[in-house]
């Protein structure tokens, strides 16, 4: 199972895939590409948390996919 | 129970002891007596005979109170709700441990590969340099709308893989000497 993590006003928003799923890897990467679209950072991080990497396109093997929405300087 | 119906026995005017006939009591006038003399009949209303009745309950006080109070303290519960939900996934990111002493001290250290970095719940990132403390304005656009912790997660993933891109973004509001001894922070 892989989750997609979408930071938002209430947490987080989790969209999860079983990647033996065709219409769940389909939905996950839909949303993945919309966030995205909207300006989105995706970090692929390991199940066990530790240190995420920057990806770009959808990882339906990857264990967690945390969403950060756009970050600006003050 | 048959004298209790006679003409000859009003139930009102003896309840609200008064000296009155029948026909002069009106409902009005009785809440108004029943009110301690506190209004008079031309100033009681039902709205004004409740407010008395119900002073003192926390529950008609709380139904009374402005929608406005009513709506913060719906968004409050949803704040917190919101800043639970981020612990948790923190909580996948640092572990138990850390996450504990992040709750206790609403600090998150964090290694870049230039620099070490504090990043707490509320107020500038810390930029730790060898003999200096940069404060560095940055964060999620628009980030009071989303729970604190999330901005703690969001700084905590741009620093560690994407370092430079955090430091083009951020704007240096000052800098101190560096203390010999740290603040206390959760770390990896």
């Amino acid at each position: 199972m892989g989750e997609l993590r979408i930071l938002d006003n209430t947490g987080d928003t989790k969209v999860i895939w079983d990647k033996n799923n065709s219409d769940e890897v389909e939905a996950a990467e839909e949303q993945f590409e919309t966030l995205i679209d909207k300006g989105f950072t995706a970090y692929k991080v390991k199940k066990d948390g530790k240190k995420g990497r920057k990806i770009t396109s959808f990882d339906q093997d990857a264990g967690k996919i945390i969403m950060i929405p756009k970050i600006v300087g003050g | 129970m048959a004298s209790y119906i006679t003409s000859n026995y009003d139930p009102w005017s003896t309840w609200v002891n008064l000296s009155t006939t029948t026909s002069a009591i009106s409902t009005n006038y009785t809440w108004t007596t029943w009110n301690t003399q506190t209004y008079t009949t031309a100033s009681s209303t039902s709205d004004t005979v409740w407010i008395s009745w119900s002073a003192g309950s926390p529950e008609q006080e709380y139904h009374q109170q402005p929608t406005q109070w009513r709506q913060q303290n719906v968004v409050e519960d949803r704040r917190e709700k919101a800043e639970l939900k981020a612990k948790n996934l923190l909580l996948d990111l640092i572990g138990k441990e850390q996450l504990k002493i992040y709750s206790e001290t609403g600090r998150l250290f964090v290694k870049g590969k230039k620099f070490d970095y504090i990043i707490p719940k509320i107020g500038f990132i810390k930029r730790l340099e060898k003999d200096k403390i940069v404060d560095l304005c940055v964060s999620l656009g628009n980030k009071y709308s989303f729970p604190e912790t999330d901005n703690v997660i969001a700084m905590k993933l741009l620093i560690e893989d994407e370092e430079d891109k955090m430091l083009d973004l951020a704007n240096e509001q000052g800098s101190r000497p560096r203390p010999q001894k740290l603040q206390l922070a959760a770390c990896m």
